[in-house]
């Protein structure tokens, strides 16, 4: 059917706002590209430690990093050597009980210094490290019997994890 | 919009080119929540202790002075090692006192700037999270001057022992560096 010119001419007229108008992603490409640049270069910094939720780290201004070693967990229920239960908190609270449980950490902790790889510097072993990760609530006399089992199984440095925070004015 | 209307024979039947970013978008959408859930927002730090090993060491004659902070149930005692008491800050509000500690850690740090060695010593029933507060107390001061922020080293080789008990200062302690 032959349209009048002016049928046509609204036709033409209707179409032109009828068109569909495509997403403009720009904005959301920045946003993706830059989010994905910062994660990237955020998460090329290889944690030694793991994060937890069992226990909650105190925190510190300490800016040392982490080194390659044994960690030690400490939570308020339990001791545990690279995440298996080695004893209970409660075997150390009264003296009798206390020795064995220092004890029986202490060889779990010999044995994941043999697991462990050894670094050999300048032809001398370098001493194993031990990280404690512990609860912020344990009482100092628990933390002193897990460094006394440290120093009993032969190791000489004993790092203490902590959440880094920005240091104050005071 | 409306000047790329303007009709010009033939070019005007071609749609605008677009970029084809489907896929990209897909790398996206993949990408970013896997680095969301990689990401480690919190940091964490170690603070160093060394024990002291096996070895026998050759202990030089002693500094000029020893200090120790003594963490008390209910306050914070800083001495010169089996000398002399140099203060002792009482608790405020519960909380141990830790900017009068570092203050007054800041005179004696004037007075003797090669010093760095500093004992913590707790009693038995202080929390792991007070003996951190002292050690970030005792390492070093943050203070302001011409609107900056500086950090100044006080005593960053810190040792953890037990407290004396009583007056005997007998304790095994472990010495630290930072």
């Amino acid at each position: 059917m032959r349209q009048s010119r002016r049928a046509s001419r609204m036709e033409r007229h209707y179409s032109r706002g009828k068109k569909v108008p495509g997403f403009n992603l720009v904005s959301l490409m920045d946003i993706f590209t830059i989010l994905v640049f910062f994660l990237l270069v955020n998460s090329s910094e290889v944690q030694k430690l793991p994060t937890t939720k069992v226990v909650s780290l105190p925190e510190s201004t300490a800016d040392v990093k982490p080194n390659d070693s044994i960690i030690v967990m400490v939570t308020p229920e339990e001791i545990l050597v690279e995440n298996e239960v080695v004893a209970k908190v409660e075997s150390f609270k009264d003296e009798s009980s206390s020795t064995a449980a220092i004890a029986t950490l202490q060889s779990a902790l010999i044995t994941q210094m043999d697991k462990m790889l050894v670094l050999v510097v300048d032809g001398e072993k370098k001493p194993p490290e031990v990280a404690v990760m512990a609860d912020k609530s344990i009482p100092y006399n628990l933390l002193h019997k897990v460094m006394q089992a440290a120093t009993a199984a032969g190791i000489e440095k004993v790092s203490l994890a902590v959440i880094q925070k920005v240091p104050e004015e005071g | 919009m409306s000047r790329r209307r303007v009709h010009h024979g033939r070019a005007s039947r071609h749609p605008d080119a677009e970029l084809n970013v489907t896929a990209f978008m897909n790398l996206m959408v993949a990408l970013v929540p896997f680095l969301l859930l990689m990401a480690v927002f919190t940091r964490l730090t170690i603070v160093q202790l060394n024990l002291p090993s096996s070895k026998p060491e050759d202990k030089p004659e002693p500094p000029a002075i020893e200090l120790e902070v003594i963490l008390r149930p209910d306050r914070l005692d800083l001495e010169d090692r089996g000398k002399s008491l140099i203060s002792s800050f009482p608790m405020k509000e519960k909380e141990y006192d830790f900017k009068a500690l570092t203050q007054k850690l800041r005179e004696i740090k004037t007075s003797f700037p090669d010093i760095k060695a500093i004992s913590v010593l707790p009693e038995e029933d202080v929390n792991y999270d007070n003996i951190i507060k002292t050690m970030d107390a005792v390492r070093s001061v943050t203070y302001r001057q011409n609107d900056e922020l500086i950090e100044a080293e006080l005593f960053p080789d810190i040792s953890l022992g037990k407290a004396p008990v009583g007056v005997s200062p007998v304790n095994e302690i472990a010495g630290t560096s930072q």
